[in-house]
């Protein structure tokens, strides 16, 4: 037996307000995020695939979309790589090749995967960084044409999983489900997205180029609605990028979270395995790490990279 | 600091600068009261609107209003951060924190802000009369400070407490003298507070700006801060950051917007100065009818009443050189702020807004009545907290099936926060992290 690693990066979507709003403010009003007048309520839900969000709730970046060297020039979490004990896998990197990673339970998009941080209920001490887990946790890797599936959920408490986190009086209890690590200044996180920590690629010239872009588009665009939303983004962009605020647009652009758990769920699904190589054993738990960072308050969508490694007996 | 216009100075003993330093917590409490209250009427996604009509209309209007709300609720925060450091003056001056303040309304010429104190849906005429209280003494708008909910200035209180025990008139001329008291004051009489026990920037995030006073000048400093900030007064006057700024923007933008859009109608048909009872002096309020309404106004009052009484427990025993910090100082900083201020008290003051007034005010609705009943205990036992946050928990679980069904998500997630911080609270104060 030998781990398994499916190696993943890519664009994901969080539209969830921030302080000093509620952390379920539906729609945002004083903080760097917030939903405009033609889009949905603001669910917090963790999307990573495009085909799971309304159109109207998905804003545009301004070319080019994506930093030059993005590898898939999309938006959506995906399979990069795949290796065994280590060492290039090409029988399943080929299998997985474009391969989507998936978080959304299925058949349930309203019971998606949140932060819980309920500013600052659900957790304590606020020492060094965040701590946020991602509730509730449905990991599924899955190739271009479905036919295999990977998937496994883990549950806050393994010892009593129907519990909520709001039930539960121990933070410890949940502690493994937070983040391991936390950077204000990540150069993975900003080069992943394009940005650098000065010159013509820093955040604040990402933000000087968004708002140029608006700006253009709001010369251009006729439907009053329109319009007003984008002078909307033009206001928040101007405000949370100053001073008066902690400029925390930019600072959320070099920010970054760091996961590191076992799936632990009973909930498994296994399709295809085959075609990997090999099948999946029971030899030991699945696991997940991973970082998310980079966030763009202005697009509500931020990047992560990451593994999933799985037991797994070469055929 | 421009000097104060007062040849003779009204504050010449530590007494009256306690009692005009309670005097500017109240202010500032009462102001950051009103400026919320403004925002929890405004309308917030297309189902806050009567169902038909012109759907782009609204949505102009959700998007036209958004940055005018996201200052209003800055400006909230600054005159909580201003609390703070009125606070802390006081801690300076070695008497406790100070939040207790009258009910609501409160007639113009004892509010020393130039117009009434009221609690008035968001809308041109509670701009207006925020641009008045911001106003640096030398501007004096064109337009009269508005009447609010039958509260003009025909109503007289018995007495103006701050004007007969002081004399002063304005808030810039309350502060300006605050300020020579400090700095003329003999600093042994005055300084009596231990520096240990006032809260600064460093427990904050976010801007928070708070600053402790240790002598003369920081007093000075202090208060320069909020003049600036609110006024505008200072170095540069009118500074385009101050409250007063932003609220002559607020009221232009706001008033170009209603002539271009038809029925720019932002705020939702929120009573003035919503009640649970008469008020005290029997000055003009809106005595709630609607059970439900009743029944939540109760909760909300009641969180808000611990929310004070956290806060007054955190300020009051606040060390800043325990180390480690002690448990209880943590579990108040942990349960007071996020929780009870972010996820309690203004999404309560937000699902009143959205609930009926009663018979007597057809189709129009409640809101959070900010009253308080008697003085704000000093508590520090955990007994105490426990019992009152569970009784919060399970007073939120009853009316879950009490509001209307629109609103029972939000209700339930009052819940589940309300349950998780006495959870976590009660384990901090006893075992720590």
């Amino acid at each position: 037996m030998q781990p398994l690693t499916i190696h993943y990066e890519g664009y994901w979507q969080c539209r969830q307000a921030t302080d000093p709003d509620p952390s379920n403010d539906p729609r945002g009003a004083s903080g760097y995020t917030f939903a405009l007048g033609y889009e949905n309520d603001l669910d917090q839900i963790i999307r990573l695939q495009r085909d799971e969000i309304p159109d109207c709730d998905f804003r545009d970046a301004p070319p080019p979309s994506y930093p030059p060297e993005h590898a898939t020039k999309q938006f959506g979490v995906f399979v990069t790589g795949v290796t065994l004990g280590g060492k290039p896998f090409v029988r399943a990197a080929q299998a997985l090749r474009e391969g989507k990673i998936r978080w959304m339970p299925q058949g349930h998009p309203m019971s998606g995967p949140k932060f819980e941080l309920r500013n600052t209920i659900t957790y304590f001490p606020v020492s060094d960084g965040i701590f946020m887990p991602i509730v509730p946790f449905d990991f599924q890797v899955e190739s271009s044409d479905q036919a295999i599936i990977l998937r496994r959920d883990d549950a806050l408490d393994p010892d009593d999983p129907e519990k909520k986190i709001w039930e539960i009086a121990d933070y410890k209890v949940y502690a493994r489900r937070c983040p391991v690590n936390w950077f204000d200044n990540s150069d993975e996180a900003m080069t992943a997205v394009g940005v650098s920590l000065d010159g013509t690629n820093s955040s604040s010239a990402f933000f000087q180029k968004r708002k140029e872009w608006l700006q253009l588009q709001l010369v251009e665009e006729d439907d009053v609605v329109r319009r007003e939303a984008i002078k909307n983004r033009l206001y928040n962009i101007n405000f949370f990028s100053s001073n008066a605020d902690g400029c925390r647009l930019e600072t959320r652009l070099g920010a970054c979270a760091v996961w590191d758990f076992a799936l632990k769920g009973c909930n498994i699904s296994v399709k295809g395995e085959d075609k990997l190589g090999g099948r999946i054993t029971n030899d030991s738990d699945w696991g997940v790490r991973f970082w998310m960072g980079a966030f763009d308050g202005d697009l509500m969508r931020g990047y992560m990279r990451g593994t999933l490694t799985v037991p797994f007996e070469k055929s | 600091m421009p000097k104060s216009s007062t040849t003779t100075r009204k504050i010449g003993t530590r007494k009256k600068l306690v009692q005009a330093l309670r005097f500017a917590s109240e202010l500032e409490h009462m102001l950051s009261c009103e400026y919320l209250f403004a925002s929890f009427s405004a309308r917030k996604s297309l189902a806050d609107f009567d169902p038909g009509g012109d759907e782009g209309r609204k949505r102009l209007i959700l998007d036209r209003a958004r940055p005018w709300l996201s200052q209003i609720n800055m400006i909230a925060r600054q005159e909580m951060e201003h609390l703070g450091i009125v606070t802390n003056l006081l801690a300076a001056v070695g008497e406790g924190p100070w939040f207790e303040h009258p009910s609501f309304p409160i007639p113009k010429e004892a509010a020393l802000v130039g117009a009434p104190l009221c609690l008035e849906r968001f809308g041109e005429s509670s701009v207006k009369r925020f641009v008045w209280y911001e106003r640096p003494e030398y501007l004096t708008p064109s337009f009269p400070a508005p009447p609010c909910g039958g509260c003009s200035s025909a109503h007289e209180l018995l007495h103006h407490p701050v004007r007969d025990a002081l004399g002063i008139s304005s808030i810039q001329e309350l502060y300006e003298e605050i300020s020579t008291a400090f700095t003329s004051l003999p600093p042994a009489e005055v300084f009596q507070g231990s520096t240990d026990l006032q809260v600064g920037a460093a427990n904050f995030g976010y801007r928070v700006e708070m600053l402790t006073v240790t002598n003369q000048s920081e007093a000075v400093a202090a208060i320069q801060q909020i003049l600036e900030q609110g006024e505008g007064i200072g170095d540069q006057p009118l500074h385009s950051d101050s409250h007063f700024q932003r609220f002559t923007n607020i009221l232009a933008e706001l008033q170009t917007s209603t002539s271009e859009i038809p029925d720019f109608s932002l705020a939702l048909p929120v009573v003035a100065n919503p009640a649970l009872k008469p008020h005290p002096a029997g000055l003009p309020v809106s005595v709630i009818t609607d059970p439900s309404a009743v029944q939540v106004m109760r909760f909300f009052n009641r969180v808000y009443h611990t929310m004070l009484v956290l806060l007054k427990a955190y300020f009051a025993n606040y060390s800043s050189t325990g180390t480690p910090e002690p448990r209880p100082q943590a579990a108040l900083f942990y349960a007071a702020f996020f929780p009870l201020m972010t996820m309690m008290v203004r999404p309560l003051g937000e699902i009143l807004a959205r609930m009926p007034a009663g018979p007597e005010y057809p189709g129009q609705n409640a809101g959070a009545s900010f009253e308080v009943e008697g003085p704000v205990e000093s508590e520090y036992e955990p007994a105490w907290f426990n019992s009152r946050l569970s009784e919060l928990a399970a007073t939120a679980r009853e009316l879950h099936s009490v509001v209307p069904h629109r609103l029972r998500s939000d209700m339930q997630v009052l819940f589940e926060n309300i349950t998780s911080t006495q959870l976590h609270f009660q384990k901090l104060w006893t075992q720590g992290s």
